[in-house]
């Protein structure tokens, strides 16, 4: 959130990330909302693994982009 | 409901949040070691450290992970002195930043059920093994 504040672009790379819950899924929602009112924009990508599984499950998966790719909204 | 099955219970308990990485470590090394494939013990350590997460935050107590194989099944109780829990929610919409564990919970699970015993609230999650 402070990366969000501070600057116009945040990339989030998951690609290392093993291990997603509720917190970190609400951690990611909440940057998402954050940045757009301050004219920012959140990138979060490369989820594999559970960690792409939660995304899904959780109904924030569209958000996610492949490789090479990324969300820009 | 709450009897469980003769074969090999193995169990640990959590009281504070700097416990979590132990009942992780102890659910996916218990559930690989029992059969379940390490994607499935993924979603099962996710659905308990979801549950205990809920202890930790809702009651002081802690709790206790129960977790063995019967029928072909990987059963995993997560008894603590929480509120009984209600499943059957829908996941709360992409924007909406809370309630999410225990819709997470009964989607990554077989099966998913909650009932009181005398040790507390158990929240009993079953994943097949095949």
């Amino acid at each position: 959130m402070t990366a969000v504040r501070a600057a116009p672009t945040v990339v989030v790379d998951l690609a290392r990330l093993t291990f997603l819950d509720s917190s970190g899924v609400h951690a990611l929602v909440t940057a998402h909302r954050t940045a757009p009112q301050r004219a920012g924009r959140l990138n979060v990508g490369d989820a594999g693994g559970m960690v792409a599984q939660v995304l899904k499950v959780s109904g924030v998966g569209e958000r996610q982009q492949p490789r090479n790719g990324g969300c820009d909204d | 409901m709450t009897e469980r099955a003769p074969g090999r219970v193995e169990s640990i308990v959590y009281t504070l949040v700097s416990d979590l990485a132990a009942v992780r470590a102890f659910v996916s090394a218990r559930a690989i070691a029992l059969g379940l494939p390490p994607a499935r013990a993924d979603l099962l350590t996710l659905a308990v450290n979801e549950l205990a997460t809920n202890t930790l935050q809702h009651t002081q107590e802690g709790g206790q992970v129960h977790l063995w194989a019967e029928s072909g099944q990987i059963v995993c109780d997560v008894v603590d002195q929480g509120p009984m829990r209600s499943f059957g929610r829908e996941m709360p919409a992409a924007e909406s930043p809370h309630g999410r564990g225990l819709a997470i919970v009964e989607l990554v699970c077989d099966h998913v059920v909650a009932f009181a015993s005398a040790h507390g609230t158990v929240v009993r999650l079953r994943l097949g093994l095949a």
